[in-house]
């Protein structure tokens, strides 16, 4: 029995033993607050719900409300009227199996008028299954005419994108189609839409991880060469197979570190380029001309920064540095990557130029998509418009710091001279992946698309229109001009079922689940193309989707402005390519000079054959129009009588 | 009352000395820089240390999940590796970001100063968000680091 004397004693002790146990429980709990706070989810459809739509909405609608741009028009999405029913589908890698790897970049389309009717028609690249060719039947309508078209055998490869281009100069658009591992497609126009598979005997059918295609007539023989761009060895050779629609279908699995691709020489895969002999042979040239390009390069665009009139090459290197080839007067290529662009965007997707403030140089506009994956999903909705904060290491990044963690703008100050300002003018966005340029408000100023967005297992992010102010900077305007929310406010869909009692019982999503669960995943874009797709005269805009059905966004430009002029430019060349690609056409109206390079692209993965429009700002006539053709002849055409129409210009033969 | 008060206060004596704390163990100088691996793998962080003999991958190592225990006053290479994704590994408190990379071994150096326990993030690249990234660096007095070490044998 312990004396009284002792009981302050042992009330000490007893008081620290507790107090000791108290502050590891307090240390314990703490620890288990701060570790256990869920991250976001995305895998139900209330998951995914982006409740911060409506609220983005309303600032920028009030925010445009300051807007020094015309923005009183808008874009409808009319997939159903248009009648195109194509779906673009994923494998498994991008699904129910799903790794961080280069599948998800998903594909392209492209545009030209295939069959010689006047209007351009669509092809639509399907990852899984055939690519869809749909013919343009005039009022925004468009009939399926894959079948018979010979290009239903894309559908036995995975495929990537697609461009259009007039190998032969014969009039008509041939088709160049990259694949992975199974040998890419050339196909050969007969003129009315049919295609024959030519690859093997044109000796273009590489094996690889290809992704972009530039046509381009890099010396200036009046034939089309391709740049095919490779990606890198994303997959491990080992094929499997699925069913999906009742059919079955293989693919390449693709590795679980696909993006430490860079790390690893032995998994670099160069790109191409394909000299083209005539009579529709090629050779691969690369060394030859000195491109040497083993960075993890999605696609590449013709630029002049020399302005000499031969195409130089911009290449995207998704995983590290750009590249930038000055084309030696059509004998080869010199580097000139890091003395032009010392820093640029180290996950680099798109690459299109045009002259923003309309002062005669193309500037140069690049899209950066890995460094925002780099800050994972967890980036805050509010961060969108920042470059990221990157936490990932040097020895992963491998440019020596000099790399710029988002979307970068090179404004042309000169001949060879650049200045990056993409925060300036408003140039970043979120989760970006092809941008389209056109004048999409028609006041003489090029605007921007940017097809945008992550899917399963990511959360839903918007597409961005980015308007130009007066060739000052961009407007956020994909809320002003309807382009979002998705038409009836779509924004995820269901992605894969699993038997949680069943086979898929050891799937990740299965854990504590039984019976059927459907797993959602947030719908998001890859490509676009913009031109006039129901000839009312304004740019209408048609995307590529990942694992889901195309957008047809129509714009009502034409029917809101009563002002509104135009004209559209389609070149004929003669000794040139006959697409005119490579050509520089300067249009002059009311006062105003606007300048575009016609290079035939679209962003990334996307390309277009479209004719050049501009926009004159409600201009009433056309001054002049002047030709810098492929070849070096300079054409001036001194007050067409078109405007608001078409003006075919055909290059002189001498 | 009292009674009861003192019952209580000898049963968490008892207590306390029954655990190892007081226990013989064996402190044994460490190399320098201490090296350890941390490998990612299916969403977790496993953690392996050289046992006496200082060297990794060898018999007497010892093998641990989410949690890295460290002496204090140590200097630690932290050998980083994947088995299949590719991961970050950050210490936040020692301003260290690693990548984990398959079949790529990459490393970053910390000094553990003070005792405490410190925060580890993880992150798989491009992919979930996964909690089990999470985890926690206790960083330790030698002996209470060396005898956790021999309780893992």
């Amino acid at each position: 029995m312990p004396q009284s004397s002792s009981k302050p004693i042992i009330f000490l002790a007893l008081l620290l033993v507790l107090a000791f146990g108290g502050y590891q429980l307090w240390q314990n709990f703490q620890w288990q607050v701060e570790n256990n706070q869920s991250p976001q989810r995305y895998f139900t459809e209330e998951e995914i719900r982006p409740d911060w739509l409506e609220q983005r909405a309303q600032e920028q609608i009030e925010q445009a409300k300051s807007y020094q741009t015309f923005h009183d028009f808008s874009f409808s999405d009319q997939l159903p009227a248009s009648g195109i029913t194509f779906q673009h589908y994923c494998n498994p890698d991008g699904a129910k199996d799903h790794k961080p790897v280069h599948y998800d970049h998903g594909n392209g389309l492209c545009i030209a008028d295939v069959d010689g009717d006047g209007r351009t028609d669509i092809y639509l690249v399907s990852q899984v299954g055939a690519g869809g060719l749909w013919r343009n039947l005039g009022d925004g309508k468009f009939a399926d005419i894959t079948p018979g078209s010979g290009l239903e055998i894309t559908a036995e490869r995975t495929s990537v994108s697609a461009s259009f281009g007039d190998i032969d100069n014969d009039g008509d658009p041939d088709l160049y189609v990259s694949t992975i591992r199974d040998g890419n497609f050339l196909f050969e126009n007969d003129g009315t839409g049919k295609f024959k598979d030519i690859s093997v005997d044109a000796k273009v059918d590489y094996h690889g991880h290809s992704s972009g295609i530039t046509f381009v007539d890099y010396n200036k023989d009046g034939l089309l060469d391709i740049f095919v761009t490779n990606v890198g060895i994303y997959t491990n050779g080992e094929k499997t197979s699925f069913d999906l629609n009742g059919q079955t279908y293989d693919y390449y699995v693709g590795f679980k570190d696909g993006f430490a691709g860079h790390m690893k020489p032995e998994r670099s895969e160069s790109s191409i380029f394909y000299e083209n002999l005539g009579d529709n042979q090629f050779k691969e040239v690369s060394k030859q001309l000195g491109i040497d390009d083993i960075g993890w390069t999605g696609d590449a665009n013709i630029i002049d920064a020399n302005d000499d009139g031969y195409p130089d090459l911009y290449i995207t290197n998704m995983q590290g540095h750009d590249q930038y080839y000055e084309n030696d007067k059509g004998k080869g290529f010199i580097d000139k990557g890091r003395e032009l662009f010392p820093k640029t965007s180290w996950g680099a997707m798109s690459v299109v130029a045009f002259d923003f403030d309309n002062n005669g140089f193309q500037d140069i506009y690049v899209t950066d998509m890995h460094s925002d994956m780099g800050a994972n999903s967890a980036l805050g909705i509010n961060m969108e418009k920042a470059k990221v904060p990157t936490k990932a290491p040097e020895n992963y990044l491998m440019t020596n710091g000099m790399s710029i963690f988002g979307n970068s703008f090179f404004r042309k100050d000169g001949t060879n001279q650049y200045t990056e300002v993409s925060d300036t003018i408003n140039a970043e966005n979120y989760w970006p992946w092809g941008l389209s340029s056109g004048d999409l408000n028609a006041d003489g100023f090029t605007d921007v698309f940017i097809a945008s967005s992550m899917n399963y297992p990511f959360r839903y992010a918007v597409n961005s229109v980015l308007l130009n102010e007066n060739g000052q900077r961009f407007v956020d305007s994909e809320f002003v001009l309807g382009v979002e929310p998705r038409r009836g406010g779509e924004f995820a869909k269901p992605w894969f079922e699993l038997d949680c009692s069943g086979a898929d019982k050891e799937h990740r999503h299965c854990v504590g689940q039984e019976g059927k669960r459907t797993i959602y995943g947030a719908l998001g874009s890859r490509s676009s193309a913009l031109f006039d797709l129901d000839e009312d005269g304004d740019l209408d805009i048609v995307t590529n989707e990942f694992n889901g059905a195309p957008m047809v966004l129509i714009s009502n430009l034409s029917d809101k402005v009563s002002s509104l002029s135009f004209l559209k430019v389609q070149l004929q060349g003669s000794q040139s390519n006959r697409d005119g690609l490579g050509a520089k056409v300067i249009v002059e109206a009311a006062g105003q000079t606007y300048t575009r390079i016609h290079d035939g692209k679209s962003g990334y993965l996307a390309q277009s054959s479209y004719p050049l429009y501009f926009g004159l700002n409600g201009a009433e006539k056309v001054d002049k129009v002047a030709v810098r053709w492929p070849s070096g002849q300079e054409q001036i055409i001194d007050s067409p009588t078109i405007i608001n129409g078409l003006l075919l210009i055909e290059e002189p033969q001498s | 009352m009292w009674r009861f008060l003192y019952i209580l206060l000898l049963l968490s004596l008892l207590s306390l000395s029954s655990c190892d704390h007081w226990a013989k163990v064996d402190v044994y100088e460490l190399p320098s820089p201490y090296t350890i691996e941390v490998k990612g793998e299916e969403y977790e962080w496993h953690i392996r240390y050289p046992g006496r003999d200082g060297q990794l991958h060898t018999d007497d190592d010892v093998s641990t999940q989410q949690h890295i225990h460290l002496p204090e006053n140590t200097k630690v290479n932290i050998t980083i590796n994947s088995s299949d994704y590719l991961y970050f590994l950050e210490l936040p408190d020692f301003r260290q970001i690693g990548m984990a990379v398959p079949e790529m071994e990459h490393f970053i150096e910390i000094t553990t100063k003070t005792a405490g326990e410190f925060k580890i993030r993880g992150d798989q690249m491009c992919g979930y968000t996964h909690e089990s990234l999470y985890g926690i660096l206790t960083v330790e007095s030698p002996r209470r680091f060396h005898r956790w070490l021999a309780q893992q044998h």
